[in-house]
């Protein structure tokens, strides 16, 4: 009984340093949110207002300065279509490697993963030559085929762990049953890997929501996406747009913020290209 | 039978690869042989080795290395010890932990460019809340991005506020390794906390930091997104990463060929640390 009480009285102890840490980590994302609904007065209040009468004017301003619409839509049609096509083409070759004896896979696996670890600028002069040459410069197919490309590495990895984990004995029998390899991949593999996949799409998309070098540097005023929008709508003839940038911002993490909470359970694996798997 | 599907399921994805990566990454290389300017635009000039001598010859671009590592050791450093901290903390039993643990590992996924951006509205000398305390508390005021020796600090803070959490997953999945019977042996037989730490709990979570901290070195030398916004390599070039280096020297001063050379050498660089990454995945992860 005593104890039970100290256990208690312990757990509460934890319990209380984690909320209070867990509240003064997301101060800067709430300062973000809260200063998205205050006037331009409360903004720029010395000493700053945490109380203050929220209001929709920064939004209501963002949505009409121009350059709203048009970025918000390029950065969802870019990282839907993007990574729904890089990941219709990997899923054959991550099935490729995990079952067949593929010379080289160990390569192909080590140099793919290098594509992601290099810095995006070791890539973007030739990009931008190649681009301009084909005349894909702000081009929505030349951004899609480039962020396609972009999330194929992930991808890759990701998808071959979580083949790797379904039983060949599956992928056997269906066969010695005369099935065609691709109705194996249709009928046995695809169906289990449904959350897989889903959590791969999720994560290529905040890759490509996130991105923001290859938009800066190849997009044009018709293709960009809203981080670029972010870090050039900042200036203003009139300084610095605070009013814009907080309202832009909050309307562009809020899909992000909703992601952590569906990938809760796939973070550790996302992050770490699926090389730890629990 | 079904091996000569081979070829058909790997092919799309590698051509792909070929044409969108590796080919512009030939062409990086061969340009940094090159004299070249896209602004100028003629017929470059084959140079040889001389842009890459010409780079290490320069003690600016040694700044540069400097600077870059400067920015790693102190983000991935602080990054291991507060993710570490934080990882104990979440590893013990209380209430709430599902609401919280999505709220601290948020700033992991938030844009880079909307962090900096707004970072440097808190950071701002006359409006920003650090500031305001400052003055309130201690009658100081903090130029943190116009000062040459607080920029860099300054926005490797808003790396460690965005990555910490990460070192704080990998802490936490390496602690869940730990058999708890052994530590609760211990507990009995009166050894000392330090020593259980040693002795049960490091053994287990050591291959997982291990990945951590090489998976954020990695992370944290690609930086670019914060510092372009925050401070764009300034003030002069205080903050100006490798990465921020090879932007300037290509889309700022137009010298190509001297950038491609420069973004070859980081190349070798990344790829020296992917490997060491794949030696040191765990075999049953």
């Amino acid at each position: 009984m005593a104890d039970t009480t100290r256990e208690r009285g312990k757990v509460n102890v934890w319990g209380v340093l984690a909320a209070i840490i867990t509240i003064a980590y997301s101060l800067p994302i709430l300062w973000l949110v809260m200063t998205s609904f205050k006037s331009r007065i409360d903004i720029f209040a010395v000493p700053p207002k945490f109380i203050f009468r929220p209001t929709l004017t920064n939004y209501i301003y963002t949505i009409n300065r121009g350059l709203f619409w048009g970025p918000l839509l390029n950065s969802v049609i870019m990282s839907v279509v993007s990574v729904l096509l890089a990941v219709a083409l990997t899923i054959f070759a991550a099935y490729a490697i995990s079952r067949f004896n593929v010379k080289g896979s160990q390569l192909i696996m080590f140099m793919v993963l290098s594509l992601r670890m290099m810095p995006a600028a070791v890539v973007v002069i030739p990009m931008f030559l190649l681009y301009r040459l084909l005349g894909l410069v702000n081009n929505y197919i030349g951004m899609i085929l480039l962020y396609a490309m972009f999330s194929i590495p992930f991808s890759l990895w990701m998808l071959k762990g979580f083949i790797d984990e379904v039983p060949r004995q599956f992928d056997d029998a269906a066969l010695a049953d005369g099935a065609s390899v691709l109705q194996v991949l249709r009928d046995v593999i695809l169906p289990q890997l449904g959350p897989a996949i889903a959590t791969v799409i999720i994560f290529n998309m905040i890759f490509v929501w996130n991105e923001f070098l290859f938009s800066y540097i190849l997009t044009g005023v018709e293709t960009r996406t809203i981080p670029v929008q972010i870090a050039l709508g900042i200036y203003t003839d009139k300084g610095v747009d605070w009013e814009y940038v907080s309202a832009l911002s909050t309307i562009y993490i809020v899909p992000i913020v909703i992601a952590v909470f569906a990938l809760q359970k796939s973070l550790l694996r996302g992050m770490t290209f699926g090389t730890i798997r629990r | 039978m079904q091996e000569r599907m081979k070829l058909p399921f790997l092919m799309p994805m590698l051509i792909f690869l070929f044409v969108w990566n590796i080919l512009p990454l030939l062409w990086v290389v061969g340009l940094s042989f090159y004299q070249f300017s896209v602004l100028q635009g003629g017929i470059p000039r084959f140079l040889g080795l001389w842009n890459y001598i010409s780079i290490l010859e320069d003690p600016y671009f040694w700044e540069r290395f400097r600077t870059t590592f400067s920015f790693v050791a102190l983000a991935v450093s602080l990054e291991l010890v507060i993710g570490f901290a934080l990882g104990f903390l979440f590893n013990q039993k209380f209430p709430g932990k599902r609401i919280m643990l999505p709220i601290i590992f948020a700033p992991m996924i938030i844009a880079p460019v909307a962090a900096g951006v707004f970072f440097r509205f808190i950071y701002d000398p006359h409006w920003g809340v650090i500031n305001y305390f400052l003055t309130k508390f201690f009658n100081i005021r903090l130029e943190f991005l116009e000062k040459a020796d607080l920029a860099l600090p300054a926005v490797a803070a808003v790396d460690i506020w965005m990555w910490s959490p990460f070192m704080m997953l990998m802490c936490l999945a390496g602690l869940q390794a730990v058999p708890q019977h052994l530590l609760e042996a211990a507990e009995i037989d009166r050894i000392p906390w330090f020593m259980r730490f040693r002795n049960i709990v490091l053994p287990h979570i050591r291959p997982v930091l291990v990945l951590a901290v090489l998976l954020r070195t990695i992370d944290a030398f690609k930086t670019f997104d914060i510092v372009f916004v925050m401070t764009g390599g300034g003030p002069g070039a205080a903050t100006e990463v490798l990465p921020m280096s090879i932007y300037r020297q290509a889309f700022l001063f137009f010298r190509t060929g001297q950038a491609s050379s420069l973004a070859v050498i980081v190349l070798f660089i990344a790829v020296a640390f992917t490997s060491i990454y794949l030696m040191m995945i765990p075999k049953e992860a």
